[in-house]
């Protein structure tokens, strides 16, 4: 066991690092971290702290310095397209996701461009949208969903990208409790990696087992989630609890 | 100033529409090669905010239809033959949603608020330019521009209608530039502050970045 | 928040509604074709060609009230076009006169024509977006060969103009909650400042939808649908409306 450990390549690893905006803005410095395949990762940090331009340089889709491995192999312009294959992204406000007239054409838009054939495409949409209770509703276009169902939608397009590694950008916010439960719960029975960029502290403790902390773009703590949630003046310090 | 159906004769619309459908044809084939294609979703933005922006325009004397036009915006912000592919989706779901003009007069609303009122007001934006060339001064040409390409589509929708014989050029002419005089006026107005807030802001977002 | 006045009835149900929007949009070019291109129209023609967007409002359950209300955007222009039709005709039979207004018969009848040429085009095509989802109605549209290009601009514009409206309504409650009326100046002032922030938020959404996009394996290559032929059901329709354009036109010198 202890020999496979340590071969084990982990899904995602990031090396020092950096990123800037345009204007030189320094958003994201000495970041450092790795999650193994099936393992969750908890992104915790106040508002403002860089979680989601996190998220976006994961997905190759901001630049930035430093080293950002995809089972082992480093994600550079050239190959960061069929890398990508291996991420699926939700975003926080689900209108960005959700493009298409209609709903099964948004879930099918990501399958059809991995170049799969039309039942396999088909068969993967109604597995998402059966899962997130959406099947029928599949011919609304997204301006006639709930929140709550757009959110769900958001991550059935993700989830049927069957990707080896889901990003998800407070994946919790605006939900009412029943929702916000269901979906803590799947994202627990979630097999595959998973990093979650989130300021709920109760999400982070239900999924994810490791944790790192970012405030004003620098990672502060890393570790055991247990270890990091319960440090009652660590969470004070970076706005994370109150009191 | 969007023709409905039955106001322009065979003659008229049926060539509008060749000459409107084959720029069409002609601008989409030149966005394909773009080797910005990506920027599809800020075409279909940039579209949209003209739509909204007509929503929080302001009423025009007489309960006129006062819409924003946005051609001289689109064509500014990105690039002529853009712009025009961006009003022309403008205006077709104006025809066809909204049923905001007429669907055999869509060619010649194309052509008058596409290609006239933008591609015409984004040339005519250079000419300003020379007028009012001091940095400050370049929300001035924005407007200029903008209040004369109304005028000018104004004009040739007049044309169009006294070539098919449905009102005189002496009686449409100084209607349609009368009205429409007072809905560029709103029309300068919107463009400018937008295109001076975004050069503000994000300077990168406009194609035309130099003059 | 639900905008779909525009296409209210469009996802109904009737048998109008189950068509192919393939068949719907070739019958509507065609009837609103025939409509404008017919020289000088008789009554009967008008009064058949009027009759037909009434009837098929009844088959596809859309209320007359609606198409009637819908179809009054045509005023401003084809009103205009009739008043100066109405009071431009040189002929004798005055009517009325007052200074160098002249309303003759003449005149009458061709502003008439002029104004039901142009309602009936636009109720066939308020009838068409109602009875079609605009989804379908692109399907539609590129299965007739419309460029894909254009489509899949079609597509984002319509997504895209829901997300603005809620931007503009939320825009517009905030500013009501906090502005309590005053100089004309300061008003237009705030609407500048608002469509300045509407369009650099509309940007930010469109960079992040890019983003969207490419996480999601897009390369710009524009995927094309599986086209399938009409149904016997739809070509029979089409057919038959086709016939039906065909009988109309043999009246329209009646």
């Amino acid at each position: 066991m202890a020999a496979e450990n340590i071969l084990e390549v982990p899904a995602l690893e990031v090396k020092n690092f950096a990123f800037r905006y345009s204007d030189g803005t320094e958003a994201l410095a000495d970041i450092n971290f790795s999650v193994k395949a099936g393992e969750a990762l908890a992104v915790i940090g106040p508002n403002g702290a860089g979680k989601s331009t996190l998220l976006l340089c994961l997905a190759g889709l901001l630049h930035g310095s430093g080293q950002v491995l995809i089972e082992g192999e480093e994600m550079t312009t050239d190959n960061e397209r069929t890398l990508r294959r291996k991420l699926a992204l939700v975003f926080q406000d689900p209108d960005d996701q959700l493009f298409m007239p209609t709903l099964d054409e948004d879930v099918a838009f990501g399958p059809a461009n991995m170049g799969l054939n039309e039942e396999e495409v088909q068969a993967r949409v109604k597995n998402a949208l059966t899962l997130m209770r959406l099947w029928e509703k599949r011919k609304r276009p997204p301006h006639h969903l709930s929140f709550g169902e757009k959110r769900r939608a958001a991550l059935a397009t993700a989830i049927a990208q069957r990707a080896r590694i889901l990003l998800l950008d407070e994946p919790t916010s605006n939900l009412d409790p029943a929702s916000r439960q269901e979906l803590m719960d799947y994202l627990s029975a979630y097999t595959e990696a998973r990093i979650i960029a989130t300021h709920d502290l109760e999400l982070a403790r239900h999924v994810c087992s490791k944790c790192i902390l970012i405030s004003s773009g620098k990672q502060i703590a890393s570790g055991d989630i247990n270890g990091i949630l319960t440090d009652k003046t660590l969470l004070n310090q970076h706005r994370l609890a109150a009191g | 100033m969007h023709i409905p159906d039955g106001l322009l004769d065979t003659k008229t619309w049926v060539s509008m529409s060749l000459i409107s459908g084959g720029i069409l044809a002609g601008a989409l084939r030149g966005l394909k090669r773009d080797p910005l294609l990506q920027r599809i979703p800020v075409i279909g933005m940039t579209a949209a905010f003209v739509f909204a922006a007509q929503m929080l325009n302001f009423p025009v004397a007489g309960g006129t239809s006062g819409h924003f036009m946005g051609g001289v915006f689109c064509c500014i912000l990105l690039g002529p033959w853009t712009g025009f592919i961006t009003m022309s989706l403008v205006l077709t779901i104006q025809c066809l949603l909204f049923q905001d003009g007429g669907l055999t007069a869509l060619g010649a609303n194309i052509f008058n608020m596409g290609l006239i009122g933008s591609v015409g007001g984004f040339y005519l934006y250079f000419f300003f330019r020379l007028l009012f060339w001091g940095d400050r001064t370049r929300p001035v040409a924005y407007a200029f521009a903008s209040w004369t390409s109304v005028m000018l589509a104004a004009a040739f929708a007049a044309v169009e209608l006294s070539i098919s014989g449905t009102i005189k050029l002496s009686l449409g002419l100084p209607a349609m530039l009368g009205s429409h005089a007072l809905i560029g006026l709103g029309e300068a107005f919107i463009t400018a502050s937008a295109l001076a807030a975004i050069w503000r802001v994000k300077p990168e977002f406009m194609t035309m970045q130099k003059f | 928040m639900h905008h779909s006045y525009i296409d209210k009835y469009a996802r109904h149900n009737s048998p109008l509604h189950r068509l192919d929007a393939r068949t719907k949009i070739i019958s509507s070019i065609l009837f609103v074709v025939l409509i404008a291109v017919t020289p000088s129209p008789g009554s009967v023609f008008l009064t058949v060609g009027a009759s037909i967007p009434l009837f098929l409002c009844f088959i596809g359950r859309i209320p007359i009230s609606y198409l009637l209300i819908r179809s009054l955007i045509i005023i401003p222009f084809a009103g205009f076009a009739a008043l100066s039709y109405a009071f431009s005709s040189s002929s004798d039979d005055i009517l009325w006169q007052w200074g160098p207004l002249r309303l003759s018969s003449e005149g009458m009848s061709n502003a008439l024509i002029l104004l039901l040429r142009s309602w009936i085009a636009v109720s066939a095509m308020i009838l068409l977006v109602n009875t079609t989802p605009f989804d379908s109605l692109l399907k539609g549209m590129r299965r007739l060969k419309v460029p894909a290009l254009f489509i899949m601009l079609l597509s984002f514009f319509y997504r895209f103009l829901y997300l603005l409206w809620d931007e503009v309504e939320r825009m517009q409650r905030a500013r009501n909650m906090r502005y309590y009326g005053g100089y004309w100046k300061r008003q237009v002032g705030i609407m500048g400042s608002m469509i300045s922030s509407l369009f650099l938020r509309s940007f930010q959404r469109a960079e992040m939808v890019q983003f969207a996009m490419i996480a999601r394996g897009w390369n710009g290559e524009i995927k094309l649908l599986p086209a399938f032929p009409l149904q016997r059901r739809d070509l029979m329709v089409l057919l038959s409306m086709i016939i039906c354009l065909v009988g109309l036109w043999l009246l329209r010198t009646f």
